[in-house]
């Protein structure tokens, strides 16, 4: 084995036997489980809706008068509505009965406000079953060979006012969870950097290691070691948070689609019974966590701002490790390395607002704070005619950790050897960018 | 193996740590390395282990230019200690063995060789910050030569064991040197250079100041004084010594007996002092004082007394 490899299996192997390291494998899947438990729990507060069915040529009758469920008041009116009548209505949604709908099988929806999963499950769920009952009375068809042949209803629904900006927000929430834990990974991999140089200083070892390594193939394998203890965890979380979730799933988001379940979720759903359940399991966030997000593709980047990203600070923590002579020093230190960190952050916070802003495309292009806003901007520019920038960010964060791990190596060799003070900024300076 | 440095010159900003040095390590010796703090002694030895590079001057190993294979054959001892406190003292020892190039296997095996010959064999599974000062050298002295080293860098080597385990070292080191290890000793312990240095080198200044054989270098700064026991008056004693003879020191040791101390000068010869001396005391015995390496040390930084 190479030196390098050597010093990477050491410092991997000494990182993941840390107890430290071990509750926060374990840890972390917890608290995250518990804080996608508590957002799927909170997410359930929605407020009932009010439902307007428009039923011009009066298909589905007086049924509707006396319909109340747990998520929605309906009301019927047998005439047509303009926007700006709904608009002005105190409906939230407005149901419209085509005069084919018992052979088109087709509701428009429209609303001013998103109607929540469950009231928009209680609708598709009355809808049907007023259908169901008009085609039995119609065909004299026994309920059990109906809904044999009965096929999905299909809803198309529509925000009057414009786009679907409760979407938009449910997939920058998402790549801001993402965003959040590269800064985590990052600031807390690279600390780990720091701490492992300052402590190899302090003790002197590394005036043995670079009699027998060079500085940077020492700092090199330092770097990868902690960053592979990184992934571990990563990896640890991963499988951890999914088992845990998955195996919750049936108490905090049932899967509607099971065959098991008679419930309706979407018009896509068929019932195979004629009672449908007073209660529609049926939960935004749940829907998000469980189903909407594509974690393939949300990890690979995900690894890709991770791992370059961490390349790209772990360079600059080592530097600060060999630079000062103590811990304290250190954190003096460490305060103006990680302000671009949490600028990174609060720039990922406005992004999560305003994915195609300014600043939303000027931070996910600079290195420095890239890795976390881009994962913020990644739903919305994957597939974009945006998607370009995507790769421009990928590219520039690639180019400038190659060029800061250069630098980085630069000052780790000349302060590593310096003992009993430590260097001012404008002698690191001199260090990285002349090399003496 | 032998080291030579030919003009070896360092320049730090500001400061100037060498200049123009030239020595030789050879196989089967041990050099001693003096000098006071900030002689220069630190940087040498890091240009010799290739962690800095000598702004002039060149290394050559068995007259061939330095390679980076040389690195491995070094074992290098820094005065300040260093081993990762958390890690255990088997997996240290093998861990820096297989950094010199040591396979898995041989660098167990050393290893245990190694922690026997040095009585650590039940410590091997604590971990660096349970040992004790004494026990953590001695793990850094195997980490020193476990993977056999030709050459031997030994920077303060003695600091932080007790009288019993610098005798141990001390023989360790003697056994290294008769397997023919080239051994350099940097130390201000002048009583180790004297007993088991072959050649001294002594930096001040970063300027090399002293160069030779230890005996030849006792007999360079010998005083050209001597102890003289005798019965007699003491009196007639000092009278006959007028001229071309100092008398540092005298003692009495019993009645009419005493012990004196006396430097010659003016060209004289112990057989003038004899001469002198006999008529007017009994001599019982004469000793010539040689100089002690601590002496010669801080005369050689500052050479006016030494004429």
């Amino acid at each position: 084995m190479s030196n390098v490899g050597l010093i990477i299996q050491r410092e991997f192997s000494s990182r993941i036997k840390k107890r430290s390291f071990i509750i926060m494998c374990l840890l972390g899947p917890l608290l995250i489980s518990l804080f996608s438990v508590l957002a799927i729990k909170v997410s359930n507060t929605y407020e009932k809706q009010k439902v307007l069915i428009v039923d011009p040529h009066e298909i589905t009758g007086l049924y509707w008068n006396d319909t109340h469920t747990k998520w929605c008041d309906f009301e019927v009116q047998f005439k047509n509505i303009s926007d700006a009548e709904f608009n002005n209505s105190d409906f939230d949604v407005l149901v419209y009965i085509n005069r084919k709908i018992v052979e088109n099988n087709t509701v428009q929806i429209f609303y001013k406000d998103k109607p929540n999963p469950y009231s928009r499950a209680d609708i598709i769920r009355q809808v049907e079953t007023r259908l169901e009952g008009l085609k039995l009375e119609v065909t004299n068809i026994d309920p059990d060979s109906y809904y044999k042949l009965k096929q999905a209803l299909i809803v198309k629904d529509k925000n009057i006012n414009g786009e679907d900006v409760r979407a938009d927000q449910n997939k920058s929430n998402i790549g801001f969870v993402f965003g959040a834990l590269i800064f985590f990974f990052i600031f807390n991999f690279g600390v780990h950097v720091m701490r492992g140089v300052i402590e190899e200083k302090s003790n002197r070892i590394v005036e043995i290691m670079v009699s027998t390594v060079k500085p940077i193939q020492l700092m090199t394998g330092k770097i990868i070691g902690i960053g592979m203890a990184a992934l571990l965890q990563f990896a640890i979380w991963t499988a951890l948070t999914a088992v845990i979730l998955t195996g919750i799933r049936e108490q905090v988001y049932p899967d509607v689609y099971a065959p098991d379940k008679q419930v309706a979720q979407t018009a896509q759903t068929s019932h195979s019974d004629l009672q449908g359940p007073t209660h529609i399991e049926v939960n935004e966030m749940g829907q998000l966590i469980y189903e909407a997000v594509n974690y393939t593709g949300m990890i690979s980047f995900f690894l890709f701002f991770m791992i370059v990203g961490y390349f790209f600070y772990a360079g600059i923590y080592a530097s600060i490790g060999a630079a000062v002579d103590n811990e304290t020093d250190g954190q003096q230190y460490l305060f103006p390395v990680t302000l671009p960190l949490i600028l990174g952050f609060v720039a990922a916070y406005v992004t999560a607002t305003n994915p195609d802003g300014a600043i939303a495309e000027t931070f996910s292009i600079i290195p420095f704070t890239s890795p976390i806003v881009m994962m913020v901007r990644l739903p919305f520019v994957y597939g974009s005619a945006n998607e370009w920038q995507l790769y421009l960010s990928m590219g520039v964060l690639m180019l400038s950790a190659l060029l800061m791990f250069y630098l980085s190596a630069r000052v780790y060799k000349k302060g590593i050897l310096m003992y009993g003070k430590k260097a001012g900024l404008s002698q690191i300076w001199r260090w990285a960018v002349k090399g003496n | 193996m032998t080291i030579e440095l030919r003009d070896i010159s360092k320049h730090y900003s500001g400061h100037q740590a060498l200049s123009n040095v030239s020595m030789q390590f050879s196989a089967g010796k041990i050099t001693g390395l003096l000098g006071p703090n900030g002689a220069g002694k630190t940087s040498l030895i890091r240009i010799i282990n290739n962690i800095i590079e000598a702004d002039k001057g060149e290394i050559l190993v068995n007259g061939n230019a330095l390679d980076k294979s040389f690195v491995a054959k070094i074992g290098y001892l820094p005065e300040e200690r260093g081993l990762y406190k958390k890690m255990k003292v088997a997996e240290q020892i093998v861990y820096l063995a297989r950094l010199k190039g040591l396979s898995k296997q041989e660098a167990k095996s050393a290893c245990d060789s190694w922690l026997h010959k040095l009585s650590l064999d039940e410590w091997r599974n604590a971990r660096i910050e349970q040992l004790s000062k004494g026990m953590a050298q001695k793990v850094q002295f195997i980490s020193t030569v476990v993977h056999n080293p030709d050459i031997l860098i030994l920077d303060e080597p003695f600091s932080g064991f007790d009288p019993v385990n610098v005798r141990l070292i001390k023989d360790l080191i003697l056994e290294l040197k008769a397997e023919g290890k080239t051994i350099i000793l940097s130390t201000h312990n002048m009583n180790s250079v004297e007993e088991i240095c072959d050649h001294v080198y002594m930096l001040n200044q970063g300027k090399k100041i002293l160069d030779g054989a230890v005996g030849g270098i006792k007999e360079d700064y010998r005083p050209s004084a001597y102890e003289i026991q005798f019965r007699g008056n003491i009196i007639g004693f000092t009278n006959a010594l007028w001229a071309g003879y100092e008398l540092i020191e005298r003692k009495q040791i019993g009645n009419e007996n005493f012990v004196a101390v006396i430097k010659l000068v003016d060209g004289n010869t112990i057989n003038n002092l004899l001469s002198t001396i006999i008529p007017h005391v009994q001599v019982e015995r004469v000793e010539e004082i040689l100089p002690k390496m601590d002496e010669i040390f801080i005369t050689a930084l500052n050479p006016e007394p030494h004429e």
